[in-house]
């Protein structure tokens, strides 16, 4: 075989190599996201950067009772206790986070160069 | 409450669907610790194989279908067998099942995690997946977000969620009557296809139950419904690991390795193989 063909070849292997990194990398993506959902009475709230802050900023400004919230479908909810429903997103979204980080450094790791 | 799952399963020559659902069942049961029912037409099958009774917590006998409809079931690109499809029976969820609260999975749904017992934490009274995303995100999109060009937006059957409520009685008789009148539903809602689909029942029934327009219920499933096609491949599995070669182009495949996803496995000539192999008396 010449040196273009097998030049040709390598070329092929990784590009087909990088094909499968990037589309598990992208189920990765989608997995960790489907994580991190919480449910309060009935209602379905995805933990995101938003959700987050807009629990801070209400914290902050001390309306920890009866704060009302809006779920996935944009619903208004009640949080009793908004501290406690903090602390329960907050952890979630640091496990998965934590998760996510682990299985993307191995895919990354296993890539190689 | 009671809560659990149910699966239906019918063979035909070239797919042992029971077995199927054996193996089905003891994802569940690993990995979201829920009885399992088993709906099913095979009552012969059954008594000659009294082993496979141990997968579930029930088996219900239904009657055989009298339609009778076809299809083609890949192995890869090129390989298929023709054979009949027996899907007739998914309206029956909800009288059949023992359960208040009931998640109904394809015996070809391969469960890797806890995400569907948060079902079991919503207020609503049905859950649908709106959506599936194919596990080569790469390549095009497969299967349509619509169930025609002009038609209506798709809900999956594959798996959801349902209370037994006064709306989704009507949900079940809906789905009925539009399965006993398919040659209308299908041309009125455009559908190419002729065989009929619960998907497409499904996807008629609630949009009609909306006022016939795309409304806000039902909710979907707390969960991404991962896929592969028929087309694809099935390398191995093993540990709740699974390996697929998705096919990309003409002659190239790409390598998944799928790690703690649930995943609809539509090869299933591949799938008796990976099950003959896990599932024994």
């Amino acid at each position: 075989m010449s040196k273009q063909n097998n030049s040709s070849n390598e070329l092929l292997s990784f590009s087909d190599k990088m094909f499968s990194f990037n589309n598990q990398l992208e189920i990765l993506k989608q997995k960790y996201l489907d994580t991190n959902i919480h449910f309060v009475d009935g209602h379905q709230f995805t933990v995101d950067q938003g959700l987050l802050m807009d629990c801070c900023v209400r914290l902050s400004l001390n309306r920890k009772e009866n704060t009302i919230l809006l779920d996935d479908y944009k619903n208004p909810v009640v949080i009793k206790n908004l501290q406690s429903f903090f602390d329960d997103v907050l952890d979630l979204y640091h496990k998965n986070l934590n998760q996510y980080y682990k299985e993307y450094k191995e895919l990354v790791d296993a890539r190689g160069e | 409450m009671t809560k659990g799952v149910i699966i239906f399963a019918h063979n035909n020559p070239s797919i042992d669907y029971v077995k199927q659902a054996a193996f089905c069942s003891e994802h569940v049961d690993r990995h979201l610790g829920l009885p399992v029912s088993l709906i099913t037409s095979d009552r012969e099958y059954i008594h000659e194989n009294t082993w496979i009774k141990k997968y579930f917590q029930d088996i219900i006998f239904i009657g055989a279908e009298n339609i009778r409809q076809n299809k083609k079931f890949f192995n890869g690109r090129e390989n298929y067998v023709k054979d009949s499809w027996h899907n007739h029976s998914r309206d029956l969820a909800y009288e059949l099942s023992p359960y208040a609260e009931t998640l109904v999975i394809d015996s070809d749904y391969f469960i890797h995690n806890k995400n569907l017992l948060r079902c079991f934490n919503s207020k609503e009274d049905l859950l649908v997946h709106q959506q599936a995303t194919y596990l080569n995100a790469q390549s095009k999109k497969i299967i349509p977000d619509f169930i025609s060009d002009a038609g209506v937006i798709m809900y999956w059957a594959t798996v959801f969620y349902f209370k037994k409520t006064k709306r989704v009685r009507r949900f079940f008789d809906l789905l009925k009557h539009i399965r006993e009148n398919w040659s209308y539903y299908r041309f009125a809602y455009q559908i190419v296809e002729s065989n009929f689909r619960n998907d497409f029942a499904f996807s008629i029934a609630i949009h009609i139950l909306n006022g016939w327009q795309r409304g806000t219920w039902p909710h979907k499933i707390p969960d991404t419904l991962f896929y592969i096609t028929d087309r694809d491949l099935i390398e191995s599995y093993q540990q709740d690991t699974w390996k697929f070669f998705l096919s990309y182009s003409n002659d190239r495949d790409v390598v998944f390795r799928s790690n703690k996803i649930n995943v609809h496995v539509m090869n299933k000539l591949a799938l008796s193989k990976i099950v003959g192999e896990n599932i024994h008396e």
